[in-house]
């Protein structure tokens, strides 16, 4: 995939579909220069808030900033690890618990590149991104989620 | 002078909005003041400041057509 290039579009509306995923691998079978994948999905998970589950979240965005933040994500990676391809998708709406809100792929030569390009992009993500999730566990009864 | 405020998640429900024209604010300890007026439960929530999408510490002081957000802890991912 380009490196340092315009931004990427990185939110998709609702969840991220596990065909979409497998497609994306898919996709990469034609790069013959790249021998390792790391891939990581996060997935709204049904916690418990005020004695009840989380349905879904609802994600929102400040995204205008948001999405100059994920390009600098991007482009620090690049410039740090010896990536050959990078994708970040991030839902945006409403994600079922089950389903998955977050899709980070990364693609390099070798395995070590791409097992520390990933989890620093999923931290950066979650420390950096003006991005935030109503945890609805009624029809009127939500929590705003915070990052730990 | 005149600053676009954009307020979002916890503040937005506080405020009843997600974005408001603020007049006559010359700076982040004014603005902050100026809406603790309007509804001192501000006061109970964490949030970091955001000037034209550059997260700021301490007192700022605003430009016309700045554009100011408030944003809550995030939770991406």
């Amino acid at each position: 995939m380009d490196k340092k290039k315009t931004k990427k579009k990185v939110f998709v509306d609702g969840p991220v579909s596990p065909e979409f995923i497998a497609n994306s691998i898919a996709k990469h079978s034609t790069k013959k220069n790249i021998g390792a994948h790391a891939i990581f999905l996060g997935q709204v998970r049904e916690d418990i808030k005020d004695d009840k589950p989380v349905q879904h979240i609802e994600y929102s965005a400040y995204n205008e900033m948001a999405e100059n933040v994920f390009h600098e994500i991007r482009e620090e990676a690049f410039a740090t690890y010896d990536l050959n391809c990078m994708h970040i998708y991030h839902s945006l709406g409403k994600v079922n618990a089950g389903e998955i809100c977050l899709f980070v792929f990364v693609s390099s030569k070798h395995r070590d590149a791409s097992f520390e390009a990933c989890r620093t992009i999923v931290e950066d993500i979650k420390n950096k991104v003006p991005i935030f999730g109503k945890e609805v566990t009624g029809d009127e009864d939500y929590t705003w989620k915070e990052n730990i | 002078m005149k600053i676009k405020l954009l307020l979002f998640a916890q503040l937005a429900d506080l405020y009843g909005t997600h974005s408001m024209v603020i007049e006559d604010i010359n700076d982040t300890d004014s603005l902050i003041r100026e809406l603790k007026a309007r509804n001192d439960a501000i006061g109970f929530h964490k949030y970091v400041i955001a000037v034209n999408e550059s997260i700021e510490k301490g007192n700022i002081i605003l430009k016309n057509n700045d554009t100011v957000a408030l944003l809550p802890p995030f939770a991406g991912g």
